[in-house]
C-alpha cells in the first residue's frame, strides 16, 4: 500500500515530523519505508494550452505548437510528442526552468525553428519512471497557471507492507486511523455527501448466498457521461498509489477503494437485467469475466446474478456481459460485504488475486458499503453528471460479523509481557484505537470496531497493548541457567562426528535439493517407490529423491564441467519413498569420488581412484563407528552400479548400504566420463553403537605366520577369510591379506593369496610347534572348504 | 741382536704409521688394528718376543715394544675417529634433501557452510538448555497448517508457496510443524530447537525452492515475552560474537500472538546504513512470538497453566550474514570453489 503524504494529511492531522513516521509505523507493526520524494516544480513550469499545431518543415515527427500561457502572444514550442493536438493542456517548461531530472530548459532553435521551452511528459516532471507522450492536464486550467498545487506537489510516498491481519489498513482511512492512534493526532473523517435522489429504483436485491454475502448495497445512476476525463486530482492520486487511469467510472471506484478500503464495482445499468440475486454458483456454471477469462465454477463459488445469469464473481471480478463501455449512460454501483473465507477460497481455487479479493479476504468494514456508495455517487455526478436513484440495500444481519465484549485480565497481560502496564495506559491504548474499553474486576473488557477483524480474543488484546506500548519498551530477561536435556546417548553415534571423519578423508560436504530429475531416478532400483510432486518447480525437480546419489552426481558433474578432476563429495539427508499410503523418510549418508586416488605428487605415480579407494573409506568409517565389528561386503547386482563392481554392505548380517562403480547409464545422464565410485549407507541402521567395554590385554608375545594359498579365480577372498577365521578360534588376533597374485607361475584360472596371521594367547607363550600346528589346521580347512593348495616356492 | 731388534721395531713403527695415515675408511683402520695389535698382529708378536730376549736386553726391548704398541694404539684410535667423522660427514652429505619440496599429504575436505552454521546455532541453544528435535519433511496439512492456526483459506497460506505431494500432504514450508509434533509427544516444561530442510515453491535470485530453518519452542508455567527477548538477544550476540543492537517490532504469524520480527544492527556497516541493509542500518533476522492459544488448544495444552514462545530463523540467512555470502543460490550449487572456503 503506497501512501501519499498529501492525501494522508487530508485524513489526519498530526504533529510528528513526517520523516519519523516510517519508524513509528514500523515499530507498531506496519512495516513502512520511504519510496519516493516528489519535488516541487519550479515556477517556470506552467499550464500551457496548445492552440495550434503545424508540422515542422525541417523534420519529420516534430511539430510546431503555438501554446497559450496567458500572455498576449502564444509562445512557439517545437514538440516531438505523438499526442500533441490543438486543444490540449499540458505542462510547459519555459526557458530557464530546471526539470526534476536536473535538465535545464533553454530557448533554442531546433532545425531552424525557435522553441521557447518544452512541453513535458509525466516522467519529465518526476511523476513517473517512464511515460509516453505529454502529460495531459485538466482543460479547465488557466493558461500560465503554476502547477504545484494542481499536481499536489511536493509530495512524499511511503510504502506500508501489511501483514494479513491488518486488512483494515489497506486504505487511506485505515492508515490515517493508525497514525492518529500512534501520534495522538486527530482523524478528519470527511462529511458524508448529501445525495439528491430523483429516480425510483425498480431493482430489488436478494441475498441467497448461504451467508457468504451479508450486505449488498447498490445504486443506479442514469444519464452519466462516461467519456468525461478523470480530473487530475484523482488521476495523480491513483498514479501515486500505483494504479493507471482506465476510465472515469472505474477510476472513481478505485479511488473510493483506496480512500475507504471498500472495493466497488460499476455495472452497465442497461445490460444488467432485472433484479440482483447473490447466490452460490450451480455446479459447472460458466462465467466470462471482464478481462475475457472464462471460468467453470463449482457450487462453492459466490455469484452476483441478474435475470440472465452470472454478472460478477462476488468480491473478485466483474463479468464481461455487464461491463461499463464508452456508451454506458446508466450505471449500477455495487458495494457489499463478502465473507473473507468464501472470497479467499474462490480466489485461490481459480488462481485469481485482485485488489478487491485482497481486501475482502482480509475483512472489510461491514458498515462501509453505504458510505462508499454515496461518496462514489457524489463524485460521479460531480464529474460525469447524471441522476442518482435511491440507495438500495439488503442485509442478512444474522451473518454479519459480531463485535462482542472481549475480556482482558490484567494478570494475564502482565504474565504474557513480563511487565505490569497501568490501567490508565491500557484504557488510553484501546480508546486511541477506536475500541470501547471498560474496566472490570479482573482487568478490562474491550469491544473492537467494525473495521478490525483481528481482535476477537484476549491474546489479540495483549498484542494490541504490546504493540502500542512498543516492543522495545517491554523488559528483557536473560536466559536462566537450566539443566537442559539434549545430551545424546553414548549408544548413538554422532552424525556430526562421522561428517568430520569424511572431511578428514578428503570429502567435501554438499547439500543438494531433495527433489531430483525422474530421468536420473529411472536408473535406480527404487524408482517405482519415488514420490512425485504435484506442482514441481521444473521437470528436473519433479521427484523426491530415493537415493542421495543423483544429487551428488549432479554436483559432481557441475564441478567436472569446471575442469575439476579429483572430486570427493558426500551428503547426509533424507530419502523419501512411498510406503503403502504414506511416505517414508530415512536418513542416509552417501559419497561419490572420481579422479586420482590421491593428489598429484612429485615422487609417486598418480593412480586413478578405484573401487577399493571407495571401499577403504567405507571401511574406515564403519570401523570407526563400530569398533571390533567386521562389516561384510557381498557381491550384488544393483543397476545404480556397474555389474560386477557392486557390493552390498552388511553389518551383523543386515544390509546397511551399497557401494560400487556408478553405472554408465547414470554417468551418461549427467554427461560425465571416466570412472565414478559411490557409496550410500542407511544411517538408521548404523547409528546404534555399543559403548566400549574394556577387555584385559594379553601380556604374552604374538607370533606371526604368513601363508600363501592358491584358489580358484572365482572364489571371492571373503570366502577364504571366513574359512580361516572359522578354523582359528581365539588364538587369531589379527588377519590381513598382504598379497594377491594371479600371473606367471600360477595356473590359469587360479589366484594366489597371501595372508598374515597374528596369533596370541591370553594365558601363555605360544611355542613354534603350536603355531605350526595351528597353521596346518587352517591350511587343512582351507583345502577342504575352498580347495586351496599351499603355494609352493 | 739387541740393536737389531730395536732397529726392527723402529722400522715396524714407521711402516705402521705410514699405513695408518693411508687408511681411508673404517674397515681399513680395523684391518690394520688386527694386523698390528691383534692376536697374531706384528706388535703382539714382538711382545711375545720380550721373554726371549737376553736378560740385560729384556728391559730395554720390552720398553721399546710397549712404546711402539702405545704409539700405534693411539694412532689407530685417532685415525679411526677421524675416518669415522669423515664417513659420517659423507653420509650426511649424501642424505641431504631439498626440504622445500612439498610433503606427501592427503587433502582435507570441508563441511558445508549450512552445517557449520547449524552447529554453532545448536551449541548456543544447547548451552541455554534446549533439546534438539527433528521431524518429517513430507508433512500433512494438519501439522504444517491447521494445527498452527493456518486454516484452509487463510491469506497466510498464500505467503507459503507450498509444494504439494497430494491434496493434504505437502513438503513442509517451515520447521514449525515440529513444534506440534514435539508437543504431541512431550509434556511441558519443554525447550527445544528443530533444525531442518524446508521447501517453498519459489525460485529466483533471492529464493531457492529448498532452504534450512531452525525452529525454537519453550513452554513452561510463566514464560513471557521478556524471556523471548532475552533468549534471542543472547543468541544473536553469541552467534555474531558482538554486542549488536537488537530490535523487536510487531508482526504477524498465525501461530504466535503477540508476534515479532527481529532486526539486528547491520553487521556490514555497524548500523550506519549500506547497500546490504537497504540503508536502514537494520537487518531482519528472524520471526518469533508467544505461542498462540489456538496452537496449545490443538495439542491439548492448558492455556491457563502454560505459556510459551516460539521462534524461527533461516540458517542460510545467518550464514550469509556471518560469512559474507551474497548469493543464496551458491549454497546449493555445490561448486568446490565455494565449498572449499568453509573447511
Amino acid at each position: 500500500m503506497i501512501i501519499s503524504e498529501n492525501w494522508l494529511r487530508e485524513w489526519v492531522e498530526f504533529d510528528l515530523d513526517f520523516a519519523s513516521l516510517p519508524a513509528v509505523l514500523t515499530a507498531a507493526g506496519l512495516e513502512t519505508g520511504v519510496v519516493e520524494e516528489l519535488e516541487a516544480l519550479p515556477s517556470k513550469i506552467i499550464a500551457g494550452h496548445v492552440v495550434r499545431v503545424s508540422p515542422h518543415s525541417g523534420a519529420d515527427g516534430l511539430t510546431l505548437c503555438q501554446v497559450d500561457i496567458g500572455g498576449l502572444q502564444p509562445c512557439q514550442i517545437v514538440c516531438g510528442a505523438p499526442n500533441v493536438t490543438p486543444g490540449i493542456v499540458a505542462p510547459l517548461a519555459r526557458a530557464g526552468a530546471r526539470l526534476p531530472s536536473g535538465q535545464k530548459i533553454d530557448e533554442s532553435t531546433i532545425r531552424g525553428e525557435l522553441s521557447e521551452g518544452m512541453l513535458c511528459s509525466a516522467a519529465e516532471l518526476g511523476l513517473e519512471e517512464q511515460s509516453q507522450g505529454l502529460l495531459l492536464l485538466d482543460p479547465g486550467l488557466r493558461p500560465g497557471e503554476a502547477l504545484n498545487h494542481h499536481l499536489q506537489l511536493p509530495d512524499r510516498l511511503l510504502e506500508v507492507e501489511l501483514t494479513p491481519n491488518r486488512g483494515d489498513c489497506l486504505s487511506m482511512l485505515g492508515v490515517a486511523r493508525e497514525v492518529a492512534a500512534l501520534t495522538g493526532g486527530a482523524l478528519k473523517e470527511p462529511k458524508l455527501p448529501r445525495i439528491r435522489t430523483t429516480e425510483e429504483e425498480t431493482r430489488s436485491i436478494a441475498l441467497d448466498g448461504n451467508g457468504h454475502c451479508s450486505r449488498y448495497v447498490g445504486r443506479t445512476i442514469t444519464d452519466v457521461r462516461p467519456g468525461e476525463r478523470t480530473p487530475d486530482r484523482i488521476r495523480e492520486r491513483l498514479r501515486r498509489a500505483g494504479l493507471r487511469s482506465i476510465g472515469v467510472l472505474v477510476d472513481v471506484s478505485n479511488y473510493i477503494m483506496l480512500e475507504l478500503g471498500q472495493p466497488m464495482h460499476a455495472f452497465d445499468g442497461k445490460r444488467l437485467k432485472g433484479d440482483i440475486r447473490v447466490r452460490a454458483a450451480k455446479p459447472k456454471e460458466k462465467i466470462k469475466l471482464l478481462d475475457g477469462e472464462r471460468l467453470i465454477l463449482d457450487s462453492e463459488a459466490l455469484l452476483i446474478t441478474d435475470q440472465s445469469g452470472p454478472v460478477a464473481l462476488a468480491g473478485i471480478k466483474g463479468g464481461a456481459s455487464t461491463m461499463i463501455h464508452p456508451g454506458s449512460r446508466t450505471i449500477f454501483l455495487e458495494a457489499a460485504f463478502f465473507d473473507p473465507d468464501g472470497v479467499a477460497r474462490t480466489a485461490r481455487k481459480y488462481g485469481m488475486h485482485t485488489d478487491a479479493s485482497h481486501r475482502f479476504e482480509r475483512g472489510v468494514d461491514f458498515l462501509l458499503p453505504a458510505e462508499a456508495i454515496d461518496r462514489a455517487s457524489a463524485l460521479i455526478v460531480q464529474i460525469c453528471g447524471g441522476r442518482c436513484g435511491p440507495r438500495i440495500e439488503a442485509s442478512d444481519k444474522g451473518h454479519l460479523p459480531k463485535r462482542g465484549w472481549v475480556p482482558l485480565r490484567s494478570a494475564r497481560l502482565s504474565r504474557m509481557l513480563g511487565k505490569r502496564i497501568s490501567s490508565q495506559k491500557v484504557l488510553n491504548i484501546f480508546v486511541s484505537l477506536g475500541m470501547k474499553c471498560e474496566t472490570t474486576e479482573a482487568g478490562w473488557r474491550v469491544k473492537a470496531p467494525t473495521h478490525r477483524f483481528d481482535v476477537s480474543a484476549e491474546h489479540d488484546l495483549v498484542e494490541e497493548v504490546a504493540r502500542l506500548v512498543g516492543y522495545d519498551q517491554l523488559p528483557l530477561h536473560r536466559p536462566k541457567v537450566s539443566a537442559g536435556h539434549g545430551l545424546a546417548p553414548e549408544t548413538k553415534m554422532s552424525l556430526g562426528r562421522v561428517k568430520d571423519l569424511l572431511v578428514d578423508l578428503g570429502y567435501r560436504e554438499a547439500i543438494t535439493y531433495s527433489f531430483v530429475s525422474p530421468d536420473m531416478q529411472r536408473h535406480l532400483p527404487g524408482y517405482r517407490s519415488a514420490i512425485r510432486l504435484k506442482n514441481p518447480i521444473s521437470v528436473h525437480m519433479a521427484q523426491m529423491r530415493v537415493s542421495l546419489l543423483p544429487g551428488l552426481l549432479e554436483a559432481l558433474a557441475t564441478n567436472a564441467r569446471r575442469q575439476l578432476k579429483d572430486i570427493r563429495l558426500f551428503e547426509t539427508g533424507h530419502i523419501y519413498r512411498k510406503k503403502r499410503n504414506s511416505a517414508e523418510e530415512r536418513q542416509r549418508l552417501a559419497g561419490v569420488l572420481t579422479g586420482s586416488s590421491s593428489g598429484v605428487s612429485w615422487d609417486q605415480p598418480v593412480r586413478p581412484a578405484d573401487f577399493f579407494d571407495a571401499k577403504g573409506d567405507v571401511e574406515r568409517l564403519l570401523n570407526f563407528i563400530h569398533r571390533g565389528i567386521e562389516s561384510e561386503f557381498v557381491p550384488i547386482v544393483d543397476k545404480t552400479y556397474q555389474t560386477g563392481q557392486c557390493a552390498q554392505i552388511r553389518l551383523n548380517g543386515k544390509e546397511i548400504g551399497r557401494l560400487g562403480r556408478i553405472s554408465d547409464a547414470l554417468l551418461e545422464e549427467i554427461q560425465v566420463g571416466g570412472r565414478v565410485f559411490g557409496f550410500e549407507l542407511d544411517w538408521g541402521e548404523i547409528e546404534r553403537i555399543q559403548s566400549p567395554q574394556y577387555s584385559a590385554v594379553s601380556r604374552y608375545p604374538t607370533v606371526t605366520r604368513d601363508i600363501s594359498i592358491v584358489i580358484s579365480e572365482a572364489t571371492v577372498s571373503a570366502e577364504a577369510t571366513e574359512v580361516i577365521e572359522a578354523a582359528s578360534g581365539d588364538l587369531l588376533v589379527d588377519l590381513r591379506l598382504i598379497d594377491l597374485y594371479a600371473d606367471a607361475g600360477i595356473e590359469r584360472g587360479k589366484k594366489s593369496l597371501t595372508y598374515r596371521l597374528t596369533l596370541q594367547s591370553n594365558y601363555r607363550n605360544l611355542t613354534d610347534e603350536e603355531a605350526d600346528q595351528f597353521i596346518d589346521t587352517v591350511l587343512a580347512s582351507l583345502e577342504e572348504h575352498v580347495g586351496a593348495a599351499l603355494r609352493s616356492g | 741382536m739387541t740393536s737389531n731388534s730395536t732397529a726392527g721395531l723402529d722400522d715396524l713403527l714407521s711402516r705402521a704409521l705410514t699405513d695408518i695415515a693411508a687408511a681411508d675408511d673404517s674397515a681399513a683402520v680395523e684391518q690394520l688394528r688386527v694386523a698390528l695389535l691383534g692376536r697374531q698382529g706384528a706388535v703382539t708378536t714382538q711382545l711375545k718376543q720380550i721373554g726371549a730376549q737376553a736378560p740385560e736386553a729384556r728391559k730395554e726391548f720390552g720398553a721399546a715394544v710397549n712404546r711402539v704398541r702405545d704409539q700405534l694404539t693411539y694412532a689407530l684410535s685417532a685415525r679411526a675417529d677421524a675416518v669415522l667423522a669423515a664417513e659420517r660427514q659423507a653420509a650426511i652429505a649424501a642424505e641431504q634433501i631439498d626440504v622445500t619440496l612439498p610433503g606427501r599429504t592427503g587433502h582435507s575436505g570441508s563441511l558445508h557452510p549450512v552445517t557449520r552454521t547449524l552447529r554453532r546455532i545448536e551449541q548456543i541453544f544447547m548451552r541455554a538448555g534446549f533439546d534438539v528435535a527433528h521431524g518429517p519433511e513430507i508433512e500433512d496439512d494438519f501439522h504444517n497448517f491447521e494445527a498452527l492456526n493456518i486454516p484452509k483459506n487463510h491469506p497466510a497460506r498464500a505467503m507459503h508457496d507450498t509444494f504439494y505431494v497430494s491434496d493434504d500432504t505437502v513438503l513442509r514450508t517451515h520447521t514449525s510443524p515440529v513444534q506440534i509434533r514435539y508437543l504431541e509427544s512431550h509434556t511441558p516444561p519443554v525447550a527445544v530447537i528443530a533444525p531442518g530442510r524446508v521447501y517453498r515453491c519459489d525460485s529466483d535470485v533471492t529464493h531457492t525452492p529448498m532452504f534450512h530453518q531452525v525452529e525454537g519452542l519453550t513452554v513452561d508455567c510463566d514464560v513471557s515475552f521478556a524471556d523471548l527477548k532475552g533468549v534471542l538477544v543472547f543468541f544473536l550476540q553469541e552467534f555474531f560474537e558482538r554486542d549488536l543492537p537488537v530490535r523487536f517490532r510487531p508482526s504477524f504469524f498465525p501461530f504466535t500472538e503477540p508476534s515479532a520480527e527481529v532486526d539486528m544492527g547491520c553487521v556490514f556497516c555497524d548500523g550506519k546504513g549500506c547497500r546490504i541493509c537497504g540503508h536502514s542500518g537494520w537487518i531482519e533476522v528472524l520471526g518469533c512470538g508467544m505461542v498462540h492459544t489456538e496452537v496449545f488448544r490443538q495439542v491439548g495444552i492448558d492455556n491457563e497453566e502454560f505459556t510459551g514462545y516460539a521462534f524461527g530463523l533461516g540458517i542460510e540467512r545467518l550464514a550469509m550474514l556471518r560469512y559474507g555470502v551474497d548469493d543464496l543460490r551458491l549454497f546449493f550449487e555445490n561448486e568446490i570453489s565455494f565449498l572449499r572456503q568453509f573447511a
